[in-house]
């Protein structure tokens, strides 16, 4: 059995060669992207500007975290704007009925976890499809949502509540503060930890692995959490920055996400990919949308362009 | 990796001639240098106006409005909003647009509170900021711009109505929700004017659709053999009329009703209710042409970026005669008939 694991480990090692070339060309085109849009408009690159890409990419951002994750263990998460819609009316609802907002904050969390938790176990220890399970809460959380709000915006918090989504520290905005960080330990962690290697393990061989003697069940479910749980965050950084946590809050934005870790050169089957790739094309989608917005390019124009870029991210998949 | 690398650079290619392409063909800018030839002198301005989605006729209507007063004015306008009613990509876009430092911003808010931020940050940055269809009146916003107010169409609802079934008799409203302010206040206000001005018309039930089209299909039939001696259905929003007219044409025509027997009023979305207008079982309805609405916008935004104001009874081109009531501008409604429906675009 320890053999099995052996190889698993020996495979995984020879992975960095790979990426480096894919996230190379994610640079280049991210570049190309940059210098295209800067003779476009002379607003592009200005601080101003590369501050409002950062701060409008933070929500599609933090939740690719957790979904490259997912992604490459070979599953997939359709719940995430559920779960941001369902913890940010959490929010909104205990606030306004009187509970203290840093409390609404960590139970806001807490639910989005337990939503994560709840396609965790059904995924992992009942063995049911990713797919079909979220895309099940998918349905029944935005439903709830919509209970609880009665589709009515839930506005009007604290001052100092505003801090996360609006305020800046050394002129850098918070959320993007925190966003890097994230990142950064995630890339830790699936790097060195052995959490990382059986994540990789599993989105190549979860036979393999089981045997190993790994516990599949407990690392897929920590995935699922994680989702959930950085839904919650995204959703926290989000009512902050909108002043606002309405019915529809995160609709669609699992598709947004899944284009940013697919474009980031993830593997849609799993086994591959990388978080340095999923941050590079978070950016590339935020930035092709400000870009466009500055020259006044119809919304219409931008949904074919992100749908061609899916298209070829997915091109470079078929082996 | 040297195969994908060269799908890559195809890719690169093929977004940046798309884009090269979408720029040229000028899907939503109306650069001022080119079209309107002669008065290109004041070009340095630009407005953004955001509808609250792209898509819907009722945009694409109000569109040509905005699009036509950019040419009359000499001024740049971009017309753009995300594809779905998303709050959130709708106040980046607004952040994009003033970071390109448009000289203006009129916004149809998706959600009136999360707009807050985003004007003060505009104003901050010395752009004039008005709302367009939809109000957000919590925030630092100079005016909004509206076809009427819901008291007005109240009454102007109940006058109709009263006025079709000759000043008496038993009539039903119908709305879309019992609980949004934007309903209630219509229903509140028609309800006084009814009993003020035409004491004798009788308002039996309220009845909601939920905003569901089949609901409102479903209540007409339900108050047609409820009622058998209901003069009126009054519909409050756009899924109401068509449904009524629906649910009376089909017992009209197995004969549970006479013709004519139950008039319809209220607002009507003209595309909705071309077929039921044209053959009669609408008389006429409560509209506005969101064009006017875009047109007054810019024209509004215009005048405040040139340290203007807008004043109560003035003319504006092709719109005609705002009321301006405080921080609110109107542009008034129309009645739609048989005979001007097809103007209406949406």
């Amino acid at each position: 059995m320890n053999l099995v694991k052996e190889e698993v480990n020996t495979r995984l090692k020879r992975l960095p060669s790979i990426k480096i070339n894919t996230i190379s060309i994610l640079v280049i085109l991210l570049a190309g992207l940059l210098i295209f849009f800067s003779t476009q408009s002379p607003y592009f690159l200005t601080t101003l500007n590369i501050t409002n890409v950062l701060v409008q990419v933070t929500t599609i951002g933090l939740i690719a975290i957790p979904m490259t994750y997912v992604i490459i263990s070979g599953a997939m998460d359709l719940s995430v704007g559920s779960i941001l819609g369902l913890s940010a009316v959490t929010l909104g609802f205990l606030y306004e009925s009187g509970t203290n907002i840093w409390v609404s904050v960590v139970l806001a969390l807490v639910v989005g976890a337990l939503a994560g938790a709840l396609n965790g176990l059904l995924i992992a220890r009942y063995k049911m499809q990713a797919i079909v399970v979220t895309i099940g809460t998918l349905v029944m959380l935005r439903g709830l949502v919509y209970i609880i709000t009665k589709g009515k915006p839930i506005s009007g918090y604290p001052d100092s509540f505003y801090f996360l989504g609006q305020g800046k520290v050394l002129g850098i905005p918070f959320s993007v503060i925190v966003m890097m960080a994230l990142f950064s330990i995630a890339y830790i962690l699936i790097k060195k930890t052995r959490i990382g290697r059986y994540t990789y393990a599993l989105g190549n061989n979860e036979e393999a692995v089981r045997y190993s003697g790994i516990n599949v069940v407990k690392v897929r479910f920590l995935t699922f959490v994680m989702s959930g749980l950085f839904a919650g965050i995204a959703a926290i950084f989000y009512v902050s920055r909108y002043a606002s946590a309405q019915a529809s809050a995160g609709d669609g934005i699992e598709l947004d996400v899944i284009t940013a870790v697919l474009i980031g050169g993830t593997h849609i089957f799993g086994g591959r990919g990388s978080l340095v790739g999923t941050f590079l094309g978070v950016l590339i989608i935020g930035t092709l949308r400000n870009g466009l917005n500055l020259m006044g390019v119809s919304v219409l124009f931008q949904t074919v362009i992100l749908g061609v870029l899916i298209l070829v991210a997915v091109s470079r998949q078929n082996k | 990796m040297k195969k994908s690398f060269l799908r890559v650079l195809a890719l690169l290619t093929l977004v940046l001639g798309l884009v090269a392409c979408s720029n040229q063909g000028g899907a939503t800018e109306t650069p001022s240098e080119g079209d309107t030839g002669g008065d290109a002198a004041s070009t340095s301005k630009s407005f953004f106006i955001n509808p609250k989605s792209i898509g819907p006729a009722y945009w694409a209507a109000a569109e040509k409005g905005v699009k036509q007063a950019g040419e009359d004015l000499g001024v740049e306008v971009v017309f753009n909003a995300p594809s779905t009613t998303d709050s959130a990509q709708q106040i980046n876009m607004i952040q994009d647009m003033l970071t390109r430092q448009v000289n203006g911003v009129g916004v149809a808010p998706n959600d009136p509170e999360a707009v807050a931020p985003v004007f003060s940050n505009a104003l901050s940055q010395d752009v004039q900021v008005v709302t367009w269809d939809s109000d957000a009146p919590d925030t630092d916003r100079k005016y909004y711009i509206g076809a009427a107010t819901d008291a007005e169409l109240g009454e102007q609802f109940a006058e109709m109505i009263a006025n079709q079934i000759g000043g008496s008799g038993k009539v039903a409203f119908m709305v879309a929700s019992l609980s949004a302010q934007n309903q209630t206040a219509k229903v509140d206000a028609a309800t006084a004017y009814l009993e003020a001005n035409h004491p004798d018309v009788e308002v039996v039930t309220t009845v909601s659709s939920d905003d569901d089209q089949q609901k409102a299909y479903e209540n007409a039939q339900n108050l047609i053999s409820t009622y058998p001696d209901l003069k009126g259905l009054v519909g409050f929003a756009g899924a109401e009329a068509p449904a009524a007219a629906q649910a009376v044409e089909e017992a009209v025509n197995a004969g549970n009703i006479e013709q004519g027997k139950i008039k319809i009023a209220g607002f009507a979305v003209p595309s909705l209710v071309k077929e039921y207008l044209e053959n009669g079982t609408i008389e006429e309805m409560v509209t506005w042409d969101p064009s006017k609405l875009g047109y007054t916008t810019v024209y509004t935004l215009n005048l405040l970026t040139d340290g203007e104001d807008v004043e109560d009874g003035m003319e504006i081109p092709n719109v005609g005669s705002i009321k301006v009531n405080g921080d609110i501008i109107l542009t008034g409604t129309d009645v739609l008939t048989k005979d001007n429906v097809a103007d209406f675009g949406f």
